[in-house]
């Protein structure tokens, strides 16, 4: 793909997200009084405005028809003459994906193909009701005043009291006659009353053509005694249109629009001023200085879209796009650097030199820094994720004549790239579920006393090295009682065993569970949560569910930061070197000196019980152990626990190497990495060791509860 | 205040129409007086017209705005015509690409 054709594509494609953005934002309702609503019409016209030039620039006509008759609509919308309803979004909505789908054919094909284009105008004729006014209005975009070649057009109409004020308008006309040949004049008398004739008052206008090698601030400065009551316009001869345009389009230095155009001499700085000081009037409401400009008659809209082209070009080259290989090379290299300056430090730990301590030191700090920097070129933020979940709960509710809205917070979270794309699909499981099964149809929702609208709420936020991602929705929460009947069904539950509801409501991550008593297409197929859990726990975090029947479901995802780099607390177990991510440690402590359960293993903390683990049991290590064992506290979300281990080493910071997929089995290990002195140390994959913990535990209880019940006195009826 | 008027109109009746001779200055000095005078003549415009401005010495913005009324005051089908210009104010219809003996565009 061409380098220009690319940067088109994604221009194209995030001014038709915001268009999208903005039909959304009209639907969800807004004032169209307000401020708001005026700005998000505009910014809609502007991004069809916008995608129809640059389509232009390269040939792709079928693009410009159809988005010239959007664009016409909604600079009719705009300017107040047609008005915004339901079914129009919904159409307009439509015709953005139909925009999209053109410049997607004309990438891969080259063309619109016959059936694309029959489409398109099948969607333009159903706006038929809302176009004929449109073609009545008068666009506000006057038409532009061409002028002689070689001429100065200078339009002028004086105010009333000129006469009074001392001015002869003929002095002016003289001025400019003087500057240049005067190739013609016209004098308008359209607001000469004949009756009511005062004649001190000054009611004609005049239109001159100016020609000579002028700036336009020589013409202004014929009009500085009369301007402030004056209208006056100037517009430059073709050439030094072209002039103009050439100027803007190679403009360095200068990166905002006013600029650009006193820079370029298309505007006066007195023009840009006079519109700026407009676009604080809050009559205006924040219009684009641009549009100020073309309406006041400073300049012409031409030359305007070319600052704006340029000034778009300008800025895109303050972003670089960037190979995704190279950036994942380039930290892989990153955390070999950080691995070799560790081994640096373990090799001069030894030298008294305070100089090469402190160059050490200074390398330590710097290869951070380095590493810091590395990383946060791949975080990006998750609101571009979420964004795209309002097209979806949109359509979805539709679809299932719903009312929802989905509300979004956190939206600047930042976290790893890759981490994004791959919770797209369970993100937008959950959503769909939560539309599906969560939200409650209007009338149940009226029966109950609930407001009509559902609300699904995504959030995310940042915890302790973690991101949670919340999704909470307010609809009728989880059936207990039908999970669990169809959990005994399925044989994973006992009949008559006590269980806690949110015990049951885990079996939802269950392969091949589902209560749903119709599969719709989209959920109830029972594949969904199970996959989702899978895919939350690839990524190394954990999913929960928690719901009141009748008022709603939380599910929280939790994941690391980041992969790729971990700030680690190094420990040893049978000789096995072990790395437990720094974030998770809450601390550390003797094995010997802290309480323990009577039977079970779990410690007593602070007045809480932790169930712990011992390291070299569970991955049944044969090696050297301590008498002195040491206790590392750990913790993940709500859950804590607590691992056993023989030596407690220092915080590291260490690259993490996925394990081969030889190790997929081995539960509490989530990656491996390679220390200073060359040897392999195994990261703790802390979620799944507290779970294992708790089960352990849970079991270990169960056992000596039951052990207890047994051996224990009591009235036996035999 | 003076005997001496800075602007004077004399006016006549004949057979084709009317005829208004100006004399003197016609500007933002005059032009209130200048009109206080043609309105005193009675259905101004219904006949055709014709200006003399051979007398007029000064002629500014206000003057020209005035002419021009009086032009547009003209009943539908009768016409204004000038039949002498001083060579004192030729340069004003020249810099206003203005015919002086119609007072239209002289592009026209």
């Amino acid at each position: 793909m061409d380098i220009p054709i690319e940067t088109f594509v994604t221009e194209s494609r995030e001014l038709l997200a915001l268009m999208e953005a903005g039909l959304l934002k009209l639907e969800a309702g807004l004032d169209s009084a307000s401020s708001e609503y005026q700005e998000v019409v505009n910014e809609i016209f502007r991004a069809a405005h916008t995608i129809k030039g640059s389509a232009g620039l390269f040939g792709l006509d079928a693009v410009v028809a159809f988005t010239h008759t959007v664009e016409n609509l909604m600079d009719c919308v705009r300017e107040g003459s047609v008005g915004i309803s339901a079914e129009l979004i919904g159409l307009l909505l439509q015709c953005s994906d139909h925009m999209a789908a053109l410049v997607d054919a004309y990438i891969q094909t080259g063309s619109a193909p016959e059936t694309l284009v029959k489409n398109g105008e099948q969607l333009l004729m159903s706006l038929t009701p809302w176009l004929p006014r449109a073609a009545e209005a008068a666009s506000p975009q006057a038409v532009e005043e061409v002028s002689e070649s070689g001429c100065w057009h200078i339009s002028l109409r004086l105010g009333r009291d000129t006469l009074r004020n001392g001015m002869d308008p003929l002095a002016i006309l003289r001025y400019l006659a003087g500057l240049g040949e005067l190739r013609y004049c016209e004098v308008i008398d359209d607001d000469l009353p004949l009756e009511d004739f005062d004649p001190e008052n000054f009611y004609l206008g005049f239109v001159v053509g100016l020609a000579g090698p002028l700036k336009k601030s020589d013409i202004e400065d014929a009009f500085v005694f009369v301007r402030d009551e004056a209208e006056i316009s100037i517009v430059p001869p073709q050439e030094t249109r072209e002039q103009l345009l050439r100027l803007i389009q190679s403009q360095q230095g200068k990166s905002r629009l006013g600029e650009m155009l006193v820079c370029s001499g298309a505007i006066t700085q007195r023009e840009l001023e006079a519109a700026l000081h407009q676009q604080k009037d809050p009559e205006t409401l924040k219009k684009p200085l641009g549009e100020i400009l073309v309406a006041n008659k400073s300049t012409s809209e031409q030359l305007v879209d070319a600052a704006l082209a340029r000034q778009r070009q300008k800025n895109s080259a303050r972003m670089i796009r960037v190979d995704a290989e190279r950036l994942d090379s380039l930290i892989n290299l990153i955390g070999e650097l950080v691995i070799n300056r560790q081994r640096v430090d373990l090799l001069t730990s030894g030298y008294v030199d305070q100089d090469l301590q402190e160059a050490v030191a200074s390398l330590a700090g710097l290869t951070e820094q380095v590493r810091d920097a590395a990383l946060n070129l791949r975080m990006v933020a998750i609101g571009e994720t979420f964004h795209r979940f309002k097209r979806i709960v949109r359509d979805t509710a539709q679809e299932l004549g719903k009312d929802i809205e989905l509300v979004l917070q956190g939206e600047d979270t930042e976290l790893d790239r890759s981490m994004v794309e791959k919770l797209t699909d369970p993100l937008t499981h959950i959503v769909r579920n939560a539309i599906d099964h969560g939200i409650e149809s209007r009338e149940r929702r009226a029966e109950s006393g609930k407001p009509l609208r559902g609300t699904i709420k995504l959030s995310a936020y940042h915890d302790a090295g973690n991101v949670v991602i919340e999704i909470q929705d307010d609809g009728g929460g989880i059936n207990t009682e039908r999970v669990r009947e169809r959990a005994i069904e399925k044989g994973l539950l006992e009949a008559g065993v006590e269980y806690s509801e949110h015990q049951i409501h885990q079996l939802i991550f269950h392969p091949g569970f589902s209560t749903a008593e119709k599969i719709t297409n989209m959920s109830g197929r029972g594949v969904g949560m199970d996959v989702v859990k899978r895919n939350v726990e690839d990524l190394q975090g954990v999913v929960d569910i928690k719901s009141h029947r009748g008022q709603g479901t939380l599910i929280t995802v939790r994941l690391p930061l980041t992969l790729a780099i971990i700030d680690g607390f190094h420990v040893n177990s049978a000789g096995t070197h072990f790395i437990v991510p720094q974030a998770t440690v809450v601390e550390c402590l003797d094995f010997n000196s802290v309480r323990r359960l009577e039977g079970g293993s779990s410690i007593q903390l602070r007045g809480e019980l932790v169930p712990y683990v011992h390291l070299q049991e569970l991955l049944e290590l044969s090696g050297q152990v301590n008498q002195q064992k040491k206790l590392v506290v750990v913790q993940f979300g709500d859950e804590r626990a607590a691992v056993v281990v023989d030596e407690l080493y220092g915080e590291l910071q260490t690259v993490v190497k996925p394990l081969s997929p030889v190790f997929g089995t081995l539960k509490g290990i989530g990656g491996c990495s390679l220390l200073g002195n060359g040897e392999i140390a195994f990261i703790l994959d802390v979620p799944q060791l507290i779970a294992l913990a708790t089960a352990d535990e849970v079991h270990r209880t169960a056992n000596s509860a039951l052990m207890a019940r047994r051996h224990a006195p009591s009235d036996h009826l035999h | 205040m003076s005997g001496y008027l800075a602007v004077d109109i004399q006016h006549s009746k004949g057979k084709t129409g009317e005829k208004i001779a100006i004399t003197g200055e016609l500007t933002i000095y005059t032009v209130t007086e200048l009109l206080r005078r043609l309105r005193a003549i009675p259905d101004l415009g219904k006949k055709n017209l014709t200006l003399d401005l051979s007398a007029v010495e000064q002629l500014d913005g206000a003057g020209v705005q005035l002419l021009l009324q009086l032009k547009k005051r003209m009943a539908e089908d009768r016409t204004l015509r000038v039949n002498a210009v001083n060579p004192l104010i030729e340069p004003v219809f020249q810099l206003l690409h203005l015919n002086p003996k119609t007072l239209c565009d002289a592009t026209a």
